[in-house]
């Protein structure tokens, strides 16, 4: 796919993803209370689909958007009243769009389901918009409809129009003529010519090499933002010139010019010189700038990524030995240095988040479109929307919040009747929440639904052999076994969820993500899953410790205090491991017994503690090095089964240093 | 001289270029380009014909453009208004 393909698949998933979140903000009201804007939006959207589509020729876009986009602006010039109907005619349009734009990005054709609910859509949309359906119309008077329509002839524009390809524009692989046929879709295309006086004889021709510019004269509606927007694509291959021949345009940068007369070229000799522009008009020219926003592609911030990480440990090294030659300035400099890598490493990872809100929103389809099947109502509360997470994160989530959200809204939340009948409200409720937590992104999905049955879990787990059934399970441990391979709990197998595959799903790719995911309930009231997330996954801010001739790093994040272990405390231990921290239980946990490192003596024992989530630990090391920037370094299949490590990082004198997996360190001792 | 192309686009711009500049050499009244297998043609392709018909114009060689059949193909002329100054037949 070139670059400028894969830019307008993102252009369009954006503009069906306003689309669809408008969609879902106006079905969560009555259909009286949709303001303006909300049809505006949907209106913009659509408009802006078409006009890229008819950027890339993509006509069989270019022509459903159309019938939509007419469809949307009689709504918006109160033509036609917005009904329910057409507000679930729109969320087929939006879905049938993606489809009708993978297929012709892909340069496939629609299959006969396809082409049979395409057409079916159209049909739909032309019965609201053809005055098939009087019922759902404003008729207008006789007279208020004339009005109208000179309403309109007021409101076009006439423009004389000078594309001037670049040398080098063919072989940026654009097509121009695809712009110019859009243009004709909005407005009127006429004399296009093409100014063929700079040309070449063919034998001094180069022949990748652009010799030509094109002029036309244009009428249309849209504002001259809309015409230049057309241009986008092409905006850095091309000179391009837009004068409104109907009024005189004031603009602080611009003075009245005056056409050059340019002798006519072959093309225009062989016309009729009664055209208009062939005498001089003494009209201003506007060049519109438009503000736009960059797009990377995200393998080239993780590149920069990379080099960051290269440098941090290479600057490890510098200071390293500048300390061990006593070096004061050079300490000094790789200080600086340190500082700066810091702000640049921050910047970066800057780049790389986003905000979960446009994630999340397109969930709130699905939690409707499950509900509607299941015969459910849902209140789905979204909160967090501006917490940023790293954009692949993100998009790894995503799937997960799926399989979670659907399993809330089938197993969780009862039916109408049970909640009546358990004097609940008739409408469940599911929350999806996120808020950042201690160094990570917490994900909750609550519903107030029926909640888990642990017994049944247990039972089907025990019968499924996950577990004993002599084991003795905490009730935490009970409700993590739905993360289990293998088991469901539904009476009945839906389409929706109750295959016992999922959740499992869900964990592995969460803990892939050096995640965790934790399951808590009550039975009658609700269930809620949690799921953490690290922030980044290039580089954090660790904290060096030693444990006998073995360093650790811990995320500096997770880290409440540090505090000693005297003698005092271990002869209070009595062999227990846990001590007692102003007043609380500190369960402990020994890295060098846990990873039977060699024992050293040491003259003093840190303990090091933890949280991750709502659980405490400390983490008993003998050597504390300080702050640590981490770059995080995969440690390779060898070590892909040791789950309390996370990766590996490269010090400056090029040891390797084993990074904690905190969360799930702590999952075993507390 | 019969295109043999079936798209005449970017990529084959310059063999084209190469081998119309060859026959064009060789001819001395009239040169006549045959599009029967042309199916699609781009504005570079465009550009080079508007440039062949600069040097049969200089060299007095009359430029025939003939069998052209494919709808694209005759849409873009008419989109550029060339058919006069090409001589092409509506």
């Amino acid at each position: 796919m070139t670059e400028e393909l894969q830019l307008f698949c993102e252009d369009m998933d954006e503009q069906l993803s306003i689309m669809e979140d408008t969609l879902m903000d106006m079905s969560e009201i009555s259909i009286e209370a949709v303001d303006s804007e909300m049809i505006n939006k949907l209106f913009r959207a659509m408009h802006t689909m078409k006009g890229n589509a008819g950027m890339f020729g993509f006509d069989d876009v270019v022509s459903f958007a159309h019938v939509a986009e007419n469809l949307l602006d009689q709504v918006r010039n109160k033509k036609i009243v917005l009904t329910q109907a057409m507000l679930e005619l729109f969320l087929l349009v939006n879905d049938h769009s993606r489809t009708l734009i993978d297929v012709t990005v892909q340069d496939e054709q629609l299959d006969d389901d396809q082409l049979t609910c395409h057409n079916d859509i159209l049909a739909q949309l032309s019965a609201f918009s053809g005055l098939g359906k009087p019922d759902v119309l404003d008729l207008k008077s006789d007279k208020k409809e004339s009005e109208a329509e000179e309403a309109v002839v007021d409101k076009i524009s006439s423009y004389h129009i000078t594309i001037k390809p670049k040398d080098s524009f063919f072989k940026s692989d654009m097509d121009i003529m695809a712009i110019i046929k859009y243009l004709g879709v909005i407005g009127d295309v006429t004399n296009l010519t093409i100014e063929d006086s700079d040309i070449p004889d063919i034998k001094q021709l180069e022949p990748l090499k652009s010799y030509l510019t094109l002029s036309m004269q244009y009428q249309c509606e849209e504002p001259i933002d809309e015409i230049v927007a057309a241009f986008e694509f092409v905006k850095d291959d091309i000179d391009l010139s837009i004068i409104n021949i109907n009024e005189k345009i004031e603009t602080e940068n611009t003075e009245s010019v005056e056409p050059a007369v340019v002798e006519p070229s072959i093309a225009e000799k062989a016309k009729p010189t009664s055209n208009a522009l062939a005498k001089p008009i003494k009209k201003k020219e506007t060049r519109v700038e438009k503000n736009f926003s960059l797009r990377v592609d995200s393998s080239k911030v993780d590149q920069l990524i990379n080099l960051i990480s290269e440098m941090v440990i290479a600057n490890a090294k510098i200071t390293q030995i500048a300390d061990m030659d006593d070096n004061i300035e050079l300490l000094e400099a790789a200080d600086t240095l340190t500082s700066m890598l810091e702000e640049i490493r921050t910047g970066v990872m800057d780049i790389r988040m986003v905000q979960v809100g446009s994630s999340f929103n397109k969930l709130r389809r699905i939690v409707n479109d499950t509900a509607k099947k299941l015969g459910k109502q849902i209140e789905f509360v979204i909160s967090g929307e501006d917490t940023e997470l790293d954009k692949s994160v993100v998009e790894k989530i995503s799937d997960p919040l799926v399989h979670m959200l659907r399993n809330s809204v089938d197993h969780g939340i009862e039916s109408m009747e049970k909640r009546i009948a358990n004097g609940k409200k008739e409408k469940g409720r599911i929350d999806l929440r996120a808020y950042p937590d201690a160094g990570s992104i917490v994900i909750e999905v609550e519903d107030d639904g029926a909640g888990i049955p642990k017994e049944i879990i247990l039972a089907q787990a025990i019968k499924n052999k996950l577990v004993s059934p002599t084991a003795q399970l905490t009730d935490k441990e009970i409700y993590n076994l739905i993360f289990a391979a293998g088991l469901s709990t539904a009476e009945s197998v839906s389409d929706v969820s109750g295959r016992g595959v999922g959740m499992d799903v869900v964990k592995r790719n969460i803990e892939e993500l050096k995640g965790t995911v934790d399951v808590d309930s009550t039975l009658g009231q609700g269930s809620k899953i949690t799921v953490c997330l690290p922030l980044t996954l290039a580089i954090i801010d660790g904290f060096l410790v030693q444990s006998g001739d073995t360093k650790f790093i811990i995320p500096l994040e997770m880290i409440q205090e540090c505090i000693e272990l005297t003698s005092e405390n271990r002869s209070n231990m009595k062999n227990n491991e846990f001590i007692n921290l102003r007043g609380s239980i500190l369960p402990l946990l020994d890295i060098g017994d846990y990873f039977d490192i060699n024992r050293v003596d040491y003259e003093r024992e840190n303990i090091i503690i933890v949280n991750s989530g709502n659980q405490i630990a400390g983490l008993i090391v003998h050597e504390l090095h300080g702050e640590f920037q981490t770059v995080i370094k995969p440690l390779g299949e060898v070590f892909e089964k040791i789950s309390w490590i996370s990766g590996g990082t490269i010090l400056g004198n090029g040891e390797v240093a084993l990074i904690l997996d905190v969360p799930m360190l702590l999952s075993h001792i507390v | 001289m019969k295109i043999l192309l079936n798209e005449l686009n970017i990529y084959e711009v310059e063999n084209c270029h190469k081998k119309i500049l060859k026959e064009v050499q060789s001819v001395k009244s009239s040169f006549t380009l045959n599009f029967s297998n042309v199916e699609k043609i781009d504005l570079n392709s465009i550009q080079l014909i508007l440039s062949l018909k600069k040097y049969c114009d200089e060299k007095a060689i009359h430029l025939k453009l003939t069998n052209i059949e494919a709808r694209q193909v005759k849409q873009t002329f008419k989109m550029f208004n060339l058919n006069q100054t090409l001589g092409i037949a509506p």
